[in-house]
């Protein structure tokens, strides 16, 4: 690059850095192989200069402030691609990310830390090696993570994040009324990351493909842009930072409803089963959310699902939940008899309120039985539900 | 390709200028979606998915209009042989206003087929609850397997009532937060023994979660911004998305004839 151009995009950087910056972007590096064949330089040649334009982009969006990058390298449907160029993606994965992880300036000027998500077990044994080694030697690193897709679908990740969370159930270590929309956003690869602000997909594609799925489809920029991946520049995200930099605060503004709307449903009651009035309903809802922000470090920005992850960590380790709900061991164990017991009732902290009716509106209890819920969730996502690629890691 | 019936019906749709807005635009579109015999269009989505939000500032005059809007698609997704409509709102739909809806499409309906012996039936539905899917499916899916006669099952809770187009209206909960619903109903089910962890494949989950609402083929976003406001994540594999950024200059029709043509240029490879 000419020095007129870097000194060009400094400028362009910079100035970018006056709006909010996406803290999370993902990309859909589409059109290696027709680069390649367009430039007549072979399919093989194509992904290499793909890759050289991921180490670009991606210097880019660390130079920006973005914390997490999100890459799809490799799908389980391109299994079914050629043996010839599944050979070659794999033996490029492997010398990439030995490079990166081993000598790479990039990942230890901006501490970056490696995740490969997917199914790896489907990967070579070599390619395997290699991918835990990465991970392992990157996963002190707090500053930003990059998200190699390899091998993944979005639906896999799904399936394995309910699968996981089932098994948790099934051990007894979660009760169904522990699943929510954010311990199952947290039980997928991308739960140390914070949500998805842009996705972006090259070569004129417009569709998903089984990426990201469930990161992408709500209060997310999708942009679908008519170039190869090759042809990507930091010229070409331009255009698309700004656009996002025009819609950030409807976005952020949606992430808070979502946030609230999930707390509200917590504390819903179906009208139905005519439990109380609506008064009662009413106090109850404010009784909760008290529970909820003083059980919550005080965080100036909104609650996000990841966000509400680490401060259960926090929680963890000032230790006075778990004193206060092992102290009193024999509600502890009649709370746990009647949730087992109400298989019928789905929304359970309905039971929880019954119980705690039943316990003349004791609130001390209501508040005990909510962290003893945060806590057994907590401790299910650090252990079992753990993804060996993608160990926990709270980002600075 | 188009059939007689359906060319027949899109001519009507345009020479029938009361009932449709006539502008430059929507002639310049009907004649190249009509002249073209060369490159007629190679496919047609079976399920559509259209993202409208309802207009919440305006009050009542909001909702009438959303609904003017979906009754309008629904007569242009009856016209081209569409069997699924699904509209994507942003916030749920009042079970009376489904009610109203049901009576104004199936008002207009008559009357864009009022010189035809039959007037297709649409059938407006939004999402069983999880729980009561639950229990219908304790009955249903012991006998049925594939997903025809999910679909089957589904018909013959709307009363067996026959229908060509089945109109299904999402709200923001029935993405994300239906697809935990969905995981928290397994959990239960796991507790009584009815499954087990290692029984949840993604087949499993395929069936379970695409019962009642089919991968639509195509996505149109009517918002300015695109973004896919929730739709149900595991829906939306391959789904095309069709998305104009100046959607204020463009009529609705428009955005539809070109998203459909769009869709039928559009070449999947699935991972090959």
């Amino acid at each position: 690059m000419s020095k007129l151009g870097r000194t060009m995009r400094g400028i362009a950087v910079k100035a970018l850095q006056c709006g909010s910056i996406p803290q999370h972007v993902g990309f859909i590096m589409d059109g290696n192989r027709r680069y390649g064949r367009k430039a007549q330089v072979g399919n093989s040649r194509g992904y290499y200069l793909g890759y050289e334009t991921m180490e670009e982009i991606l210097a880019v969006c660390m130079e920006l402030g973005v914390k997490v990058v999100t890459v799809y390298a490799f799908s389980i449907e391109n299994f079914k691609r050629p043996p010839d160029q599944v050979e070659t993606l794999m033996e490029l994965a492997k010398m990439k990310l030995a490079e990166l992880c081993d000598q790479s300036e990039m990942v230890r000027q901006y501490g970056i830390g490696i995740r490969v998500l997917g199914d790896v077990s489907l990967l070579p044994k070599d390619v395997q090696e290699v991918v835990h080694r990465a991970v392992e030697l990157t996963k002190k690193n707090n500053r930003a993570i990059l998200n190699m897709c390899f091998p993944y679908t979005s639906r896999d990740e799904l399936t394995m994040a309910a699968r996981s969370l089932v098994s948790g159930i099934e051990a007894q270590d979660l009760d169904p009324s522990d699943i929510t929309t954010s311990v199952l956003e947290n039980s997928l690869y991308t739960r140390s990351c914070p949500p998805m602000d842009i996705l972006i997909r090259t070569s004129g594609e417009i569709r998903l493909s089984d990426f990201m799925l469930w990161q992408s489809s709500r209060a997310c920029h999708v942009e679908f842009i008519d170039c190869y991946w090759p042809e990507f520049t930091f010229w070409k995200l331009l255009p698309i930072l700004l656009r996002y930099q025009l819609r950030a605060p409807t976005i952020a503004e949606s992430r808070r409803a979502f946030s609230e709307e999930e707390q509200q449903q917590q504390t819903y009651v179906e009208e139905s089963e005519e439990y109380r009035t609506y008064s009662d309903h009413k106090m109850f809802t404010d009784d909760h959310n008290e529970a909820f922000s003083s059980s919550t470090p005080p965080s100036s920005s909104t609650p996000t699902a990841w966000q509400s992850v680490l401060s259960y960590f926090g929680n963890k380790s000032d230790s006075t939940y778990s004193s206060a709900c092992s102290s009193d061991t024999e509600v502890e164990t009649e709370y746990r008899t009647h949730q087992r017991s109400s298989s019928e009732s789905t929304l359970t902290l309905a039971d929880d309120l019954e119980e705690t009716e039943k316990r003349a509106e004791d609130p001390a209890l209501y508040h005990r039985l909510l962290a003893e819920k945060q806590e057994r969730v907590t401790s299910f996502l650090t252990h079992r539900g753990d993804l060996p690629t993608c160990p926990l890691v709270q980002l600075q | 390709m188009v059939s007689v019936g359906t060319m027949k019906t899109l001519f009507q749709v345009f020479f029938l200028p009361h009932l449709f807005p006539v502008s430059p635009e929507i002639v310049r579109v009907l004649r190249m979606d009509l002249e073209d015999d060369k490159a007629p269009l190679a496919k047609k989505p079976a399920h559509l998915a259209v993202v409208l939000a309802v207009a919440v500032e305006n009050g009542a005059q909001g909702d009438e209009d959303w609904e003017a809007k979906v009754a309008q698609l629904a007569q242009w997704a009856v016209a081209s042989g569409i069997r699924t409509l699904s509209i994507m709102r942003n916030d749920a739909i009042h079970p009376e206003a489904l009610e109203s809806l049901q009576e104004h499409i199936d008002h207009s309906i008559k009357q864009f087929y009022r010189e035809e012996k039959d007037v297709p039936g649409v059938l407006v539905r939004t999402l069983t609850p999880i729980e009561e899917l639950d229990q219908q499916e304790r009955v249903d899916l012991v006998i049925t397997d594939s997903g025809s006669e999910v679909r089957k099952s589904v018909q013959a809770l709307h009363g067996g009532r026959r229908y060509d187009l089945d109109v299904v209206i999402l709200s923001p909960q029935d993405g994300h937060d239906r697809l935990a619903g969905h995981i928290k109903a397994l959990g239960e089910a796991a507790l009584r023994k009815e499954i087990e962890s290692k029984d949840i494949t993604m087949g499993y989950m395929e069936k379970k979660l695409s019962g009642e609402l089919s991968e639509p083929e195509l996505v149109i976003i009517l918002k300015d911004d695109l973004d896919l406001s929730s739709y149900p994540p595991w829906n939306i594999r391959l789904t095309e998305i069709y998305h104009h950024p100046d959607q204020a200059v463009i009529p609705l029709y428009t955005m539809y004839l070109r998203a459909l043509h769009r869709y039928a240029k559009c070449d999947q490879r699935f991972g090959k």
